[in-house]
């Protein structure tokens, strides 16, 4: 139950930091759909935040639109890949599984969406190293937190969800 | 009950998507955001209200606030209640849907998409 899930290996950070500043830019997909920007704050359990924030990505995602995740604060965990959580245990003995965690959520998003580049998950870096949430999943980017107000500014439809 | 997305038939001459997470016991800043609403309607725009989260309690601690409003405004204010978060508090919708249109999050991501549309979310 504490392993840590073989899925979600450690990623260099530089290499994540790398292909961050060099996907800067959030532009409207060539589709025409509009581009949302989501800006995550505060801590992840806090409150029903982040059940609506999977709910709104999954759902612009299913509609065709490009969707960009910022994690600022404590929602900079959300995406670890040292995240564990209890199994089912409502399961039949003979079929309980872990539950998925939040970092294995975001990997199921990237697997169906990602083939047009349409979905990307930021991490802010100030926030990630002042709460030592370092070790991201692979699909996270790190990014500087001035490149925020950048991706904001480029989508269509932004909102930002909790306090930080 | 009522599945269907509301304002999709809406003519484009503005609207303000306004989502509240709060019930009223839980901040008082709830009843700022219903007054940030009344503004906006008062001022002749048009608005949508979107309930989701403990916002959803209004409707059972308070629901006289949200009735007046739309009583009121009848002409320009939509009030949509999230499916979801009335599945996770137990409460009926159908009770709801008599007064409220019950809606997906996918109608609100679509009415979010929309050009014409400036979306706010209060945390």
């Amino acid at each position: 139950m504490n392993s840590v899930n073989p899925m979600t290996a450690h990623p260099p950070l530089s290499d994540a930091t790398a292909a961050a500043a060099a996907n800067l830019a959030t532009t409207a997909p060539a589709t025409g759909k509009a581009s949302f920007f989501f800006g995550m704050m505060g801590a992840p359990f806090q409150s029903e935040t982040v059940t609506s924030l999977f709910r709104m990505v999954e759902s612009a995602l299913a509609q065709g639109h490009k969707v960009t995740v910022w994690n600022c604060g404590f929602a900079t965990g959300l995406s670890q890949s040292t995240l564990v959580r209890p199994r089912d245990f409502f399961a039949p003995k003979d079929q309980q599984v872990q539950n998925p965690n939040t970092a294995e959520m975001i990997q199921a998003l990237f697997r169906r969406y990602d083939k047009g580049e349409q979905v990307e998950w930021l991490v802010c870096r100030y926030c990630m190293e002042e709460r030592g949430t370092v070790h991201q999943i692979p699909q996270a980017k790190v990014m500087i937190p001035f490149s925020f107000q950048t991706c904001l500014s480029a989508a269509d439809v932004s909102l930002v969800l909790g306090v930080k | 009950m009522n599945q269907a997305c509301t304002n999709q038939d809406v003519v484009s001459s503005g609207l303000t998507l306004l989502i509240e997470t709060h019930s009223p016991w839980e901040s008082n800043d709830s009843r700022d955001f219903l007054e940030i609403a009344r503004a906006l309607l008062e001022a002749g725009q048009t608005v949508h209200l979107h309930l989701i989260q403990n916002a959803v309690l209004w409707l059972q601690q308070e629901p006289r606030a949200i009735n007046d409003l739309q009583t009121q405004f009848a002409h320009l204010l939509q009030v949509s209640v999230d499916d979801l978060s009335l599945d996770l508090r137990g409460l009926p919708r159908a009770s709801v849907a008599a007064l409220y249109a019950v809606e997906k999050i996918d109608c609100l991501v679509a009415t979010m998409a929309r050009p014409d549309v400036k979306t706010i979310w209060h945390s």
